[in-house]
């Protein structure tokens, strides 16, 4: 398990830096998004995910839906280019639980890529990504999970 | 709990309920939620009604605010508390939640440090506010002299401040440090300051406070919180004849939130159908007086659907739109500006601030914004006619 400035960073997923979200890639080629200790932090508790719906196409970088908090309104953003196959009731029911479990039971949305191979090269890995990472936490001022 | 509002008015038809639903199903981010439930109870103005009648949205960053139609605001507009988060009064539906969120200036020297700072960061204004003492009076007596100072040296900046009840002395005060514009909660339910505020106040106690406010040179701006007695309306339609009486500069409505209060006295979300009649039923109360829907309300699909109520009952701002709101104005006819600042800077139409239209809002499905600083000019104090 990675960590950086106290926010935990698993190697083995791949992560978009600056939409601050993680994919894990299942076996049928599908990715699971989720948010990042980071993103959590910055967001705070988490009271609502609104996400957008299955079968829409979503472009990197754009919402898959949105969270809410006390201090913050934003969207989770698509680490790459695909469609949204499914929704994590889970976390629609009960939000808190992508602070709880952001990279186990707190996944928000399944996509299925539409180009991987492409898109997987904007993306970071294992070290490079917790030096992405850390970088970025340095530039926003950002002073630990 | 009566939630039953004294004369609605008369029933639109759903000739009106249908032109709207048109535009919402216009609207990829809305077509997408199943916000029916909430919305087919809820009256509506005739489309005629509100096309061409210009709303703002604002983007304070009270809270991070983010969508994909409007660019990210950086602390253009941030949210200070003279008491951190420490509040006395412990009102059921805050418990001092909406302070923790807010930048603590406990001090004089704190304050001032901090606006400076906030000043060279681009910041154009700011609010202040506070904990309340057992009387929902704030502390701000320490404070007046470092704001007139700040006045002195920033002319320009905009100071917004929440006052609580306020005598003649402390309203006198607060216009000698140069303060712009007053906040005030208007509560018109006398078991709403027993039970929700804990508090051995009387309505007439806030009416007064208005009354100062609105004789004072100040941009007075009252609130009206929806659903303030444990998520159900009691006290808003007597707090609406107040405003009516004293005819302040705006008049802002916003709709509790339930995640600040405790479990063992919980707030449910007022149903935004309920929320939607009040909202025209202001409208119609206050046909030439600003409206607009401040940044509190409940998350989810309940904010989509209050956000568009608001749209449909034509008030004139917004603060942090719900994804897809901007959009339907936009395709509804209403002139559409973006504020990066609170909401009761009533910025006028000809001040900066970006001016949007349709196709540049479907563009930025295509290409997201990315954050710009978008300097807001501050008005010149208009004379109270």
């Amino acid at each position: 398990m990675g960590t950086v400035k106290g926010c935990e960073l698993p190697e083995d997923l791949y992560y978009h830096i600056d939409g601050n979200v993680w994919a894990r890639r299942r076996e049928d080629g599908s990715l699971d998004v989720g948010m990042t200790a980071y993103a959590c932090s910055l967001a705070g508790q988490i009271v609502s995910f609104t996400p957008r719906r299955i079968g829409k196409t979503v472009r990197q970088d754009k919402s898959c839906g949105t969270v809410e908090s006390g201090k913050w309104v934003g969207p989770v953003k698509a680490p790459v280019n695909g469609e949204i196959v499914a929704v994590n009731d889970a976390v629609i029911a009960d939000p808190g639980l992508i602070n709880r479990d952001p990279y186990g039971a707190g996944w928000v949305v399944r996509l299925q890529p539409s180009n991987w191979e492409e898109d997987r090269a904007s993306l970071l890995t294992g070290a490079a990504a917790l030096d992405a990472f850390a970088a970025r936490m340095d530039a926003d001022g950002f002073g630990g999970c | 709990m009566p939630n039953s509002i004294p004369d609605p008015g008369p029933d639109p038809g759903p000739a009106v309920a249908r032109e709207w639903d048109r535009l919402l199903g216009e609207v990829e981010t809305l077509a997408e939620l199943d916000l029916a439930d909430y919305l087919s109870a809820a009256p509506r103005l005739p489309l005629d009604a509100v096309r061409g009648r210009p709303v703002s949205f604002h983007t304070p960053d009270f809270r991070h605010y983010e969508s994909e139609e409007l660019p990210a605001a950086r602390a253009h507009w941030p949210a200070l508390s003279i008491t951190g988060p420490d509040c006395r009064l412990q009102c059921d539906h805050c418990k001092g939640g909406v302070l923790a969120n807010m930048i603590p200036v406990t001090t004089p020297a704190l304050l001032r440090q901090r606006v400076r700072q906030l000043v060279e960061e681009g910041a154009t204004g700011f609010l202040l506010t506070g904990g309340s003492s057992l009387q929902n009076e704030v502390p701000y007596a320490p404070f007046w002299p470092v704001l007139a100072e700040l006045r002195r040296e920033f002319p320009h900046l905009r100071m917004a401040c929440h006052t609580a009840l306020m005598d003649e002395d402390s309203v006198a005060c607060m216009t000698q440090a140069g303060i712009d514009i007053a906040m005030l909660d208007v509560i018109g339910a006398r078991d709403t300051l027993r039970q929700v505020y804990h508090l051995r106040r009387e309505v007439a106690d806030f009416e007064e406070t208005l009354a100062l406010l609105v004789a004072s040179p100040l941009r007075v701006v009252p609130h009206i919180v929806l659903g303030l007695h444990y998520g159900y309306l009691l006290g808003e339609w007597q707090a609406l004849e107040m405003v009516a009486r004293w005819r302040p500069d705006a008049l802002v409505l916003v709709v509790a939130m339930p995640f600040f209060a405790h479990p063992r006295r919980p707030f449910r979300i007022p149903h935004p159908a309920i929320v939607g009649r009040f909202f025209c039923h202001a409208r119609r109360r206050l046909p030439d007086l600003p409206l607009l829907l401040g940044c509190a309300r409940p998350p989810g699909l309940a904010r989509h659907a209050i956000d568009a109520l608001a749209v449909m009952a034509g008030f004139d701002g917004l603060a942090q739109p719900a994804a897809g709101i901007v959009e339907l104005a936009a395709r509804a006819g209403r002139p559409v500006r973006v504020v990066p600042a609170c909401c009761s800077t009533l910025v006028p139409e000809a001040d900066a601030g970006e001016v949007l239209d349709l196709a540049t809002l479907l563009a930025r499905r295509v290409d997201p914004p990315r954050a710009a600083s978008v300097r807001v000019a501050p008005p010149a104090k208009a004379a109270r006619p």
